[in-house]
């Protein structure tokens, strides 16, 4: 007999997710041990604390910041920046034409077997488009495997984003768009620019396992109020102490694309 | 977190302000960090910090909320997961097959891996009866936080599967617990 005492009447389908929804929002109560289902949410969240015990940080800085919403409401806010358009498209354009390079210089016969940086691609893709020979996204991303494996990361991300930009919808199905999407996703991530500082602030923190401290909580605190531009907050004094003012926001730089190796 | 204060500071964050990324990395770190371990990762520490860069570089795409925010930083990890995986399975079997690139989670050995390293024996007996999809769900829903319709973006399947999967690994855990392996 379940254990799931706690839900009379419920099937037991319900009367699993609820066990296991209550479990996630903290509203378990069992008299005896705890079902199964519940043990693993108070199981795996015991795990998790372990590796990030909460510092109390957030309270203060919470505080700190809720303090001075309160003072004005309809403080003027910062202007969002729109991400500049990726020059994947650009990028895909140059693979096309290279591809459409390749296809000049390509013969017949192992055409199917080859890679984007073989000279037979191109043709691969043309008897494909004709109906001769495999093709679809899980040839693509079949593609894109062997190319790294060989190594060609930049070649591969490439290819993955040209395909899934080309492929017609119908082919994007099962693991083949999976691998595409993911791949291509990281493509373009890596084309976009990092501002000045962050990836080694980042590398700091995560050598040094990221430790929060007083300091850091004021310096957040300070920041959010700063930011929000409302002045000093009124009514009871946060446990923050003024600082100076932030210093302007560093430029960002643009990490130029990885160039391919020419075995690349 | 009000979406005010969070949103005050993605505003910093995509200026670059060290504070604002610092309190991303103090807030999601830990939970990325447990995700990526307890899902299998050989180094989640280094792929905390890649997916951090990643936002870095994104940060100024991002649309949404807090809630929104964590969905995508763990939608990375994943990517970075299933990544990792893959060149281990490549390192261990070559060549790799095709669906080492989408369904690696589905790699027995890395999922012995891991739980032989965790911590808590329990756990190990629990995570024992779930197919590694069923810990995919259970863990980002556990871990993260997050809603069925946020794992099933996270985890790239639809919402329908996300709650099969969830479903038949919650009948699997109480189907051990009827067989009396409880604590």
């Amino acid at each position: 007999m379940s254990r799931l005492n706690g839900y009379p009447g419920m099937s037991s389908r319900n009367s699993l997710e609820k066990a296991f929804e209550d479990a996630l929002s903290g509203r378990s109560d069992f008299d005896g041990p705890a079902p199964a289902v519940v043990e693993l949410v108070e199981t795996l969240r015991a795990e998790r604390d372990l590796l990030g015990a909460p510092r109390g940080a957030d309270a203060h800085i919470l505080a700190a910041a809720s303090a001075v919403l309160d003072a004005d409401a309809s403080a003027p806010r910062a202007t969002r920046t729109r991400r500049k358009a990726s020059s994947l498209r650009r990028r895909v354009v140059v693979l096309a034409a290279s591809l459409g390079l390749a296809m000049a210089t390509a013969g017949i016969g192992l055409a199917d077997d080859a890679l984007p940086d073989e000279a037979l691609f191109g043709l691969d893709m043309a008897l494909e488009r004709m109906g001769i020979g495999d093709g679809g996204a899980s040839e693509r991303a079949a593609e894109v495997l062997e190319l790294l494996n060989q190594g060609k990361t930049g070649l591969a991300l490439a290819h993955a984003s040209a395909t899934v930009a080309t492929t017609p919808q119908s082919e994007h199905e099962g693991a083949a768009q999976q691998a595409l999407e993911a791949v291509a996703q990281r493509f373009s991530a890596e084309d976009s620019p990092v501002p000045e500082g962050v990836a080694d602030l980042i590398a700091t923190l995560v050598t040094s396992a990221g430790a929060g401290d007083g300091e850091t909580i004021a310096e957040v605190a300070r920041a959010i109020r700063d930011s929000i531009d409302v002045g000093t907050p009124p009514g009871p004094p946060v446990d923050v102490p003024p600082g100076p003012p932030s210093p302007p926001a560093p430029p960002f730089v643009t990490i130029p694309a990885p160039v391919p190796a020419p075995g690349d | 977190m009000t979406n005010e204060v969070f949103d005050s500071i993605l505003d910093a964050a995509r200026t670059g302000a060290d504070w604002a990324w610092r309190k991303f990395y103090e807030d999601l770190a830990p939970r990325l960090n447990s995700y990526l371990r307890l899902r299998g990762a050989e180094d989640p520490e280094g792929l905390v910090g890649e997916v951090f860069l990643e936002a870095a570089r994104a940060i100024s795409s991002f649309e949404g909320d807090e809630r929104g925010f964590r969905s995508w930083l763990f939608t990375m990890a994943h990517s970075r997961l299933i990544d990792e995986r893959r060149r281990r399975t490549r390192r261990k079997t070559a060549p790799a097959d095709l669906s080492d690139l989408a369904h690696v989670a589905d790699d027995q050995d890395v999922e012995g891996e891991v739980l032989r390293h965790l911590a808590s024996e329990r756990l190990t007996q629990l995570f024992s009866v779930l197919t590694p999809d069923q810990r995919d769900v259970l863990t980002l829903r556990i871990i993260a936080d997050l809603s069925v319709a946020e794992t099933a973006a996270v985890l790239g399947k639809s919402a329908g599967s996300v709650k099969v999967l969830q479903h038949r690994g919650l009948r699997r855990l109480k189907q051990l617990e009827q067989k009396g392996v409880t604590k």
